[in-house]
């Protein structure tokens, strides 16, 4: 299994909670299971590194193009987004939903309001690399939730995510305001 | 048909995912029947001190990010020299970042100047809200369209 994670490498995005399941997952094995990759860059790179030395299974790439961000998405199998704050709406968050990957996302801020568990998304604490590490096992194990976390969340993106459909709607808010403004007379030219 | 007058800055970085989405935006809303010009914004805007006369013949001052460039327009609003309708989107970085100092000066300067504020993470309108934007705006992020 290729498993991913993709974003700045700060505490917002906590990717130490990333190495730290990588590494439970990796342990005492000969041939690890999965590899792990971590694509982008921060004030943590340095940290990510540290922990991951040794651990041949597990890539620390720094920052890399946004097509390579695409073609890194299009061979992973489970995408992780990982705020211990808010994850709504990271671009690589909606990404990874675009490409019908299995997500495993912290349960934080929004994320529960917009994605139900086990439908687009497995939901998991924040801050706990043993919950994020029995997570990539169960879906590593289940084909089957893989491609329906991957299709609904896709089908979540097709449905709310459209620019055409925002567009439209930052058209209406500042077509009101304006409204609003003539409305009230105080609308005039520079 | 709305005459917008986009300010963007970083145009053309490719590193800068804000401007990537800005860009997608304004190709949206001329789809959807809208004038928008893009007005690229860099420090060395910060002066030249009539470039709000260029906003003359629009209906919205659009703002990408509360940032340097939001801050710079607001003093102009502040003054009475920009009347028209000035709305910012954020995108999170600008108004979450409240131990940075540079930021925190920046919302100062904006927030009495923005008549809306839209935001594209629903967490921060309570953010907004609680830094004193009064007319806060949600909408999903549209970042599906540059992934």
């Amino acid at each position: 299994m290729n498993i991913l994670f993709a974003g700045r490498l700060v505490d917002f995005k906590d990717p130490v909670t990333f190495v730290k399941a990588a590494r439970l997952l990796s342990q005492n094995m000969i041939e690890p299971a999965h590899q792990f990759v971590i694509a982008g860059d921060g004030e943590l790179l340095e940290e990510c590194r540290k922990l991951a030395f040794g651990y041949k299974n597990i890539s620390i790439l720094g920052w890399v193009k946004p097509e390579k961000v695409d073609e890194l998405m299009i061979h992973a199998d489970i995408f992780c987004q990982l705020s211990p704050y808010e994850n709504l709406w990271a671009s690589t968050l909606i990404s990874a939903m675009k490409h019908k990957k299995a997500i495993i996302c912290t349960n934080v801020g929004y994320t529960g309001t917009y994605l139900t568990h086990k439908r687009h998304a497995f939901l998991i604490p924040p801050n706990n690399h043993v919950a994020l590490a029995e997570a990539i096992d169960i879906l590593a194990n289940d084909n089957k939730m893989r491609r329906m976390l991957g299709e609904n969340a896709y089908a979540f993106v097709q449905e709310n995510l459209s620019v055409e459909k925002i567009a439209n709607q930052i058209r209406q808010l500042l077509f009101q305001s304006l409204q609003a403004r003539q409305g009230s007379g105080i609308d005039r030219r520079v | 048909m709305m005459r917008i007058a986009f300010v963007v800055a970083r145009v053309g970085e490719e590193r800068n995912v804000i401007q990537r989405l800005s860009m997608v935006l304004a190709n949206e809303l001329r789809k959807q029947g809208e004038s928008v010009d893009i007005f690229p914004f860099n420090r060395k805007k910060i002066f030249s001190l009539f470039s709000y006369r260029k906003f003359r013949n629009y209906d919205c001052v659009l703002i990408s990010n509360v940032g340097l460039q939001c801050a710079y327009f607001s003093i102009f609003k502040r003054l009475g020299l920009i009347k028209k309708l000035f709305v910012a989107i954020s995108f999170g970085s600008d108004i979450r970042a409240t131990r940075s100092k540079l930021i925190n000066l920046f919302n100062r300067f904006s927030r009495p100047a923005i008549d809306l504020l839209i935001v594209v993470n629903p967490d921060l309108v309570a953010v907004a809200k609680s830094r004193g934007y009064k007319n806060v705006q949600y909408v999903h992020s549209w970042a599906s369209a540059i992934t």
